[in-house]
């Protein structure tokens, strides 16, 4: 295997120097979309990569068995590189407004983390990926940030990252106390082997919830909705979308492979963290003007919906799990790129008012969003359709039937809170403020993420087939 | 010419489309012809399919192939002698729709819409049916939205809402449903054939019919979920109020007879028990509010809410003659109600002094026919209906009958007012697309038997797959029941 199953990480973290290089160079006269361009080009190379390890099998254990190149990690390393590229993309539109210099360069770090932390079967590996993937995000947050609402947000990123750290590093220790180990499996084993102690059961308890903090789970929600509305729109688009979908990704691992035989006492947990989620942060959806607050709760719910499927406990469920937050990353990246279609330099956070009568105005551009709404929401002929029927299907195949029932009562509620965009784009007047123009860019995001939720919802065993191979090397 | 014959029903559900996507990409000035165009030839392709088919539970034209093969899925369309019917009359509501439709983006979403309808009736798949029916809605939504009165939002919103609780439901059965074959060693499959020979636990069986029985009510707005209608007839634009009262609603009713009473016949027995009488209490319900009401559009409304439970009621009685009367009900409120609905003020037009005498005649044929005159498309379906469970719930007559001079009294007062009031004109055209509906009621009105053939093979696919599992009461009515072939 040796270094062919790093040639994505390598490559971005190539990207991350060269992109230094570039910016001392030609410093103070440096072309903030040139480095974008650089950045984006490097990620579209390192998913080239990240797919071709896919496709040769080039995956197994690496690094001391700390780090595990396994077609889990590899399915998430696709899907952060495929988020960071919408990003940049969407960064690249933000550029035209806001010059931003360091941005790239600590994104390719930040994904770079991500992806690291996805591979990670060793607390301590993990821990330091994080750190790597969040530290980046917590100097964009305070970097970008020009109004109260954004310092505020930059200094509740910055605790809320902290307190999870904190929890996760105590946890480890508890567990490192107890166990002697830091590794995944050797922890897995001590479950196994020994009649377990309290200290190292309040280790694994509190391993579980700094995760969940991490992922922004309700009830440890409320700063990271925060953040989200608060931090630049591309910077929130990124912590909705790849920062979620890692976070959850690393509760999964450690559950399963280091917590695996504590399943009968978490599986109906982490159910209980899903329902709430769900059903608390789709009603909280309700009652949102701003568009990017109401989207932060909508990740939230999407979350929720991964746990559930995930606590079905069987391959089948991670793999509808898998497949539910590939069509959420790529309906969140969506609908932050519509964010960004109501701002305006003066105005980060649009209500929903600012997109009255968009569709009716552009009908086009109304279509393109309308097709990644309704995958949000989880409509035919999308993506999202499929997704929400597979998650059903785990559920009731596990026996979860009260979870199904949460779980198919709350779509009117999710729905809900995405058609409020859909009724201001086509039932309200037109704003007298001006709109932004959309880019190039802008209208690639919309339209890749719309042919996406499409062609997966006309073709999904394509992507479910691919979850059922990254499930079953974990499951 | 071959593969054209045997892909012809592909080639149905996805021209619309193809012509919805050829307008909103071209800017030529004769989109509306374009979809005029489609409308007709859909409609041309329907009729040819209804006449070459015989009226059995065969499935013609089948197209197949795996779709989501790990929840036995398939794309399965085909068309049996009920749903080629039905093709002929939603492809029919559907073209009149496209003849009112008034600008570009309306014809578009009603393309769209089109496509989806035309889906819904020959899927024989049961998650394929819950695809296109729910791909019909988002048009209408879209429909609202471009071409609206003043509740258009909350019209769109209450509709959207109610159907997709509706849909969520009929996922949840679907997904419920394949994890119980898979218990009962069976292979995964949602294909009508499959629902129909597999017996699943009879627990399963009523949980089921129930939440089919509520996605129905929610989706043909059964009385007490009725409001939406009320408030989407007299929001939106008339092919929008066509397309629901005679595309939507009978689609609902139709998966409830061609899905859940094959996936259900073991429980059908419990099921009948409870239904029944709340779907009496529905159809006696809709038939008072109707009277008090004044608005004719919401008039409208409540009077396909009461057809739709006179289908419930025929589907209820699990008798031959009660399933046959079902469709005839199914099919020719579908073309009645639209007709009316076409002729129903909307205020989008000129305003004129007083309606036209054809158009007078028109309303009170439409009023009579739905109300269950004889001679009329929907006696023979009513007929059938309240003579159904006659053997077994003698009671049932009495609210039926009740609810037939209700209606005769509604039909009349509503002809008397319509006549008073001052009204807006319709063009010839609209006049002259509502002629194949009319003559399709009165096929249906003077020899049902075509409709009914196709009634008759469903109802004894249902009426003997309840008596292989054994439903007690329904064996019994099976074999009391003295039915003649029409």
């Amino acid at each position: 295997m040796g270094m062919s199953s790093f040639y994505s990480e390598v490559t971005l973290a190539l990207v991350a120097i060269a992109l230094v290089l570039v910016d001392a160079i030609f410093w103070p006269r440096r072309s903030s979309r040139g480095n974008g361009y650089l950045a984006l080009c490097g990620s579209l190379i390192a998913l080239a990569f990240s797919l071709w390890e896919w496709e040769a099998s080039a995956i197994g254990y690496s690094v001391g068995d700390a780090i595990s190149q396994d077609a889990f990690s590899a399915f998430f390393d696709v899907l952060i590189l495929s988020a960071e590229i919408g990003v940049l993309l969407l960064c690249l539109h933000e550029a035209q407004t806001r010059v931003r210099d360091e941005f790239y360069i600590l994104l390719s770090l930040s994904a770079l983390g991500m992806m690291l932390a996805v591979s990670a079967v060793d607390l301590l590996v993990a821990f330091l990926a994080m750190e790597l993937a969040g530290l980046p995000l917590y100097v964009l947050a305070a970097r970008e940030g020009r109004s109260r609402i954004q310092g505020e947000a930059a200094a509740k990123f910055l605790h809320w990252g902290l307190l999870s750290s904190a929890f996760f590093v105590f946890s480890a220790g508890l567990l490192y106390m107890t166990t002697g180990a830091t590794a995944l499996v050797d922890v897995a084993a001590y479950w196994a082997d020994e009649d377990a102690n309290g200290i190292a059961r309040i280790g694994a308890a509190l391993l579980v919830a700094s995760l969940l903090f991490k992922a922004g789970m309700v009830p440890f929600h409320y700063w990271l909705v925060d953040v989200r509305e608060g931090a630049t729109t591309s910077l929130a688009a990124f912590i909705a979308s790849a920062g979620a979908a890692s976070a959850l990704a690393i509760l999964v691992r450690v559950l399963t492979t280091g917590l695996g035989p504590l399943r009968p006492i978490w599986t109906p947990s982490i159910a209980a963290f899903a329902a709430l989620a769900i059903v608390a942060a789709a009603l909280m959806a309700l009652n949102q003007r701003s568009l990017k607050r109401l989207l932060a709760y909508l990740v939230v719910v999407q979350g929720g919906c991964f746990l559930a499927a995930f606590s079905s406990g069987r391959a089948e469920g991670l793999a509808a799990a898998l497949f539910w937050i590939v069509v959420a990353a790529l309906g969140v990246v969506a609908l932050f790129a519509v964010v960004l279609l109501g701002s305006s330099p003066r105005r980060t956070n649009p209500s929903l008012s600012a997109y009255g009568g968009l569709g009716r105005e552009r009908p086009w551009l109304g279509l393109l969003i309308s097709v990644s709404l309704l995958s949000v929401a989880g409509l035919p002929p999308t993506a999202g359709f499929h997704a929400r029927l597979y998650v059903v299907y785990a559920l009731v195949d596990a026996q979860l039937s009260w979870l199904a029932i949460l779980f198919v009562a709350s779509f009117p509620l999710t729905f809900y809170a995405c058609v409020k965009l859909w009724v201001h784009m086509y039932f309200r007047p037109v704003p007298t403020a001006l709109r932004a123009e959309p880019s190039a860019e802008l209208l690639a995001v919309l339209l890749l993420a719309a042919t996406a939720a499409l062609g997966f919802g006309l073709a999904p065993e394509v992507l479910m087939e691919t979850a059922r191979s990254a499930a079953a090397s974990l499951l | 010419m071959d593969s054209f014959v045997d892909n012809v029903l592909l080639v149905a559900v996805c021209a619309p489309l193809v012509c919805g996507l050829a307008i909103s990409v071209t800017s030529v000035a004769w989109w509306r012809s374009i979809a005029v165009l489609c409308g007709v030839l859909e409609s041309v392709v329907a009729l040819a399919v209804f006449y070459t088919i015989d009226s059995d539970s065969t499935p013609y034209f089948v197209v197949r192939c795996e779709w989501v093969p790990s929840l036995g899925i398939s794309f399965y369309l085909g068309v049996d002698g009920l749903s080629a019917a039905l093709l002929l009359a939603i492809a029919l509501v559907f073209m009149a729709a496209l003849f009112s439709a008034r600008d570009r983006g309306e014809c578009i979403a009603l393309l769209c819409a089109t496509a989806g309808a035309l889906g819904a009736v020959v899927a024989r798949d049961f998650f394929l049916y819950c695809f296109f029916c729910e791909m019909v809605v988002w048009p209408l939504c879209l429909m609202a939205a471009l071409r609206g009165g003043q509740h258009r939002e909350s019209a769109a919103l209450q509709f959207a809402l109610h159907s997709l609780l509706g849909g969520t439901l009929l996922l949840f059965v679907a997904a419920s449903a394949v994890y119980y074959q898979r218990q009962a060693g069976l292979m995964a499959s949602l294909a009508i054939e499959q629902l129909v020979s597999e017996s699943l636990p009879l627990s399963f069986q009523f949980v089921a019919l129930v939440a089919c029985t509520l996605a129905f009510a929610l989706r043909t707005s059964l009385f007490p979920f009725h409001t939406w209608a009320m408030v989407w007839h007299r929001a939106v634009s008339r092919s929008a109020s066509m397309a629901v009262v005679g595309g939507l609603l009978p689609l609902g009713a139709y998966g409830l007879l061609r899905f859940a009473l094959p996936l259900c016949s073991g429980a059908i027995g419990t099921w009948r028990a409870i239904a029944l009488p709340l779907l009496m209490v529905s159809a006696l319900a809709a038939t008072f509010l109707v009277l008090a009401e004044r608005h004719p559009l919401r008039q409208l409304s409540l009077i396909a809410s009461c057809q739709m439970a006179w289908i419930a009621i025929g589907i209820a009685s699990l008798a031959k003659e009660g399933i046959q009367g079902a469709a005839i009900v199914l099919i020719g409120a579908s073309v009645v109600a639209t007709v009316l609905s076409c002729l129903l003020d909307r205020g989008e037009e000129q305003m004129v002094e007083a309606m036209t005498p054809w158009r007078r005649w028109g309303v009170l044929w439409a009023a009579l026919t739905l109300a269950g005159l004889p001679g009329l498309g929907l006696f023979p379906g009513h007929l059938q209906v309240a003579l159904a469970g006659v053997n077994q719930w003698t009671w049932q007559l009495a609210p039926l009958a009740l609810v037939v001079v209700l209606c005769a009294v509604w039909a009349l007062r509503f002809f008397a007012v319509s006549g008073r009031t001052n009204t807006y004109s319709l063009s010839r055209n609209q006049y002259v697309v509502l002629l194949p509906l009319v003559l399709y009621s009165c096929v249906i009105g003077l020899y049902p038997a075509s409709i009914a053939r196709g009634g008759l093979a469903m109802a004894r696919v249902v009426v003997s797959a309840a008596v292989d599992n054994g439903s007690p009461s329904i064996a019994e009515a099976d074999s009391s029941a003295q039915v003649e072939e029409p």
